[in-house]
């Protein structure tokens, strides 16, 4: 009876091996893409990076490194759109800011082709210097005012302390915009492949996004024309 | 010898001259006049009261019309003459008239003080118009000086001796009575005339139904009148509006009459009333293209051209192609961009771009679709020839031509040498862990929020819960400030002086007991205790001024109310 309870023990672990084995951690498929970046070989390490992406990894660094890859396999305007979303997770990260505005050079882009609109800047600028913290500085002393029976003034401090946090908690009503990550990507008129080009977008230029039919979004550029740009040609910003 | 001045005696007879002048043209004239006593009911006719001496210096006043009515007018003028002697003065009111229907009409009496009332005028208005359209010029020449302003208009470089009177009429002619669909017809508006215009326009936008129009860019030569002759009549002929038009059915296509407003030059005393003539109507047989022929297909005479940008380009790198239509034809209705398949490379869709300028011939230039190619491996590539067909009018046949397929080298990107590499050679800076996301308070700031707003709707509740009565009572506020407005209330007591104004204070607010818990609430407590400390305060010295306090303290609180 010892020899097949052996056997059972011996043929379970074999099972089990390359189970153990696939069981691949972020991390090594985050070292493994960084291997490839310092190779030079920017595409497999973007790939690794979008693989990391795909299973829900959010951390600043994967987009960091993403956009540096980017960046040095010449495609500059994912490099923007990974810096971008590093920024929404590390907001005050300088070098993530300093980063895109040498890559804004760059591309030639004036600063409001990479404005997130007037709530997803509102957003930054409010994350950025911690408006959080002075909004709960108000609230608490609006709360002992309230308590002091100073109505107004805690009333007062409520008001301050919420249009401080407004722009934090208002960030999930901004509209949605998008990086154009392909150079000459064009601006067509209908979202069909016979569609007339009207013009041709910028690459790395943050465009708001009005609307998706099959394949194409529905976008408008810096020069107000609007059309239709394909999925392939923008990447979406934001939170997730 | 001294040589004597003789302006004195001229003066003398000059005054002299006047005098009797005066003297002698004491006696004057009203009369009226119209240029033809029979008009049409398309036609113009002027009245002039003519004022002679005297009664030049009166004025007249337009009689009773009837079956006519002003369209210009009145228009004055004046002559001064001097005759053997005898001065002369005459002033002329001029309107222009027209008729309002067919059959007889009249110019009333025309009453000058002091004058005999001039006759009426009787006259007949038939259909239709049956005088030249410029009435004769009393002056001999027009406003402009014998100028025609027409000529400066058009630039005619040859002028009729001027006719006094002329007619006038317009036509449209077609090049051709019958095209095939898409293919170029000329319509050219005339104007025919023997008289001097000083403008013409369309009445209305003359119309194309079936057609697709396009109007020909005009040069000043083009304007220019030529001498012919009409049914034996000569007439200056201006071309005034050219239009290319191209069948978009096939069929009997009917251009309707167009109506132009022509203004003559000059007229009696410088007005002229605009005339309106019609153009006939007009046909066009509209062929359709031989069988075989797609429908929308290009007419014309056309060639196509392709070209890159680059003959060899990085992988990754896009590059421009070119497909260009040459020729003259329907050219503007190509809106169809060609198929372009380049297997190995991403094509965009075109942007289409366009020279074209219309002549009497068709649209001539070129149309280009120019599209971004993106490879997508290295290695050779070739952009495919691309065929474009068109019916060709000459040859009266379907023709198909095509452009040369284009060779195309896709380097890798990194070997790419002629192009400004778009990699970074430069070390990259990469992060080694994955880090967490910075986190804010933003939540904890949120459950802060909604507990401080909790808080505040607390704090006002139990504000809003003090009786109202003793707020909005604004009887009791009014009747308590005039309580403690009365001067006789420092004169009593001390203890009297307090009870009332707490007996005023709480006839608006209550007992202490109904108090706000807030600042008013807090302030009336305040004066409470004063006014408690005045009722029983020993009497060691004066406390008028201790009263006056509280009692305007009392006050501001009740007029914070009121």
């Amino acid at each position: 009876m010892k020899i097949p309870l052996c056997a059972v023990f011996v043929w379970t672990l074999l099972r089990a091996a390359p189970g153990f084995a696939q069981a691949e951690t972020p991390s090594d498929v985050f070292r493994r893409g960084n291997e490839r970046a310092s190779l030079s070989r920017w595409e497999e390490a973007t790939q690794e990076y979008a693989r990391l992406a795909g299973e829900g990894v959010r951390a600043p660094a994967l987009y960091w490194n993403w956009g540096q890859a980017a960046s040095a396999g010449g495609r500059k305007g994912e490099a923007l759109w990974a810096l971008l979303r590093a920024q929404d997770l590390a907001p005050r990260d300088s070098s993530i800011n300093r980063e895109m505005e040498r890559l804004r050079g760059e591309l030639g882009l004036d600063p409001s082709e990479m404005s997130r609109g007037l709530v997803g800047d509102a957003r930054a600028l409010a994350r950025r210097f911690r408006f959080d913290l002075i909004a709960i500085a108000l609230m608490v002393a609006s709360l002992i005012a309230a308590m002091g029976r100073k109505p107004r003034g805690a009333f007062l401090l409520f008001l301050s302390g919420l249009v401080l946090l407004s722009p934090i908690l208002g960030g999930s009503g901004r509209e949605s915009r998008g990086v154009v990550v392909q150079r000459n990507a064009p601006l067509v008129d209908v979202p069909r492949a016979d569609a007339v080009a009207l013009a041709n977008l910028r690459e790395g230029e943050v465009v708001p996004i009005l609307g998706e039919e099959g394949d194409y979004l529905k976008i408008q550029d810096a020069s107000g024309a609007r059309g239709f740009a394909h999925k392939d040609d923008l990447r979406r910003i934001g939170i997730d | 010898m001294v040589k004597r001045d003789p302006r004195p005696r001229h003066v003398l007879a000059v005054l002299f001259v006047l005098w009797a002048g005066q003297a002698l043209a004491q006696s004057g004239s009203v009369r009226t006049e119209v240029d033809a006593p029979k008009i049409g009911i398309d036609d113009v006719t002027t009245l002039s009261i003519v004022l002679d001496g005297d009664a030049a210096g009166l004025d007249a006043s337009l009689p009773p019309l009837r079956n006519l009515r002003v369209v210009a007018g009145p228009s004055t003028s004046t002559q001064i003459s001097f005759v053997n002697g005898s001065m002369s003065r005459q002033k002329i009111l001029s309107f222009v008239l027209r008729a309002e229907k067919t059959g007889p009409a009249e110019v009333g009496a025309v009453s000058v003080q002091g004058y005999s009332p001039t006759a009426p005028i009787t006259m007949e208005v038939v259909p239709g118009a049956i005088r030249p359209a410029q009435t004769q010029d009393p002056f001999g020449s027009g406003p402009f000086g014998g100028r025609d302003p027409f000529e400066e208009i058009f630039g005619r470089p040859q002028r009729r001796q001027p006719t006094s009177q002329g007619k006038l009429f317009v036509d449209a002619v077609l090049s051709r009575s019958s095209a095939l669909v898409g293919e170029p017809v000329l319509v050219t508006y005339y104007v025919y005339t023997q008289i001097s215009l000083s403008g013409v326009e369309f009445a209305e936008a003359p119309k194309y139904p079936g057609f697709w129009a396009e109007e020909i860019d005009r040069s000043r030569e083009d304007s220019s009148g030529e001498n012919t002759t009409v049914e034996g009549e000569a007439f200056l002929r201006y071309p005034v509006l050219e239009r290319l038009l191209f069948p978009t059915r096939t069929g009997t296509l009917e251009i309707p009459e167009a109506r132009l407003r022509l203004v003559p030059a000059g007229g009696t005393f410088g007005v002229a009333a605009p005339i309106e003539r019609d153009t006939r109507a007009l046909r066009v047989r509209a062929n359709p293209l031989p069988e075989g022929a797609p429908e929308g297909s290009a007419v014309g005479s056309f060639d196509v051209e392709a070209s890159t940008d680059r003959n060899r380009v990085a992988l990754g790198d896009a590059l421009s192609f070119r497909f260009k239509v040459k020729g003259r034809g329907n050219l503007k209705w190509i809106d169809v961009a060609p198929n372009l398949e380049i297997p190995g490379a991403r094509v965009f869709p075109p942007r289409a771009t366009s020279d074209l300028r219309t002549t009497r011939q068709g649209i001539e230039g070129s149309k280009t679709w120019e599209f971004v190619v993106v490879p997508e491996k290295a290695g050779a590539l070739e952009i495919p020839s691309i065929p474009f067909s068109y019916f060709d009018l000459p040859t009266q046949s379907m023709k198909a031509k095509k452009t040369d397929a284009i060779p195309v080298t896709v380097s890798a990107a990194a070997t790419t040498q002629s192009e400004t590499p778009r990699s970074s050679s430069g070390p990259v800076a990469l992060r080694a862990d994955l880090d967490e996301p910075q986190s804010d308070l933003s939540q904890t700031a949120s459950v802060l929020a909604l507990v401080t707003l909790l808080a505040q709707v607390f704090a006002w509740r139990q504000r809003s819960s003090a009786p109202p009565g003793h707020r909005s009572n604004k009887a009791a506020v009014a009747s308590a400030l005039r309580e403690l407005q009365d001067e006789d209330l420092l004169n009593g007591t001390k203890e009297r002086a307090a009870a009332q104004i707490a007996g005023a204070i709480e006839s608006v607010f209550g007992s202490r007991a109904e108090w706000p818990a807030d600042d008013t609430g807090d302030r009336l407590r305040s004066l409470a205790e004063d006014l408690e400390f005045l009722r029983f305060a020993p009497q060691l010295g004066s406390y008028d001024l201790k009263l006056k306090e509280v009692r305007d303290r009392a006050r501001a609180a009740l007029e914070a109310l009121s």
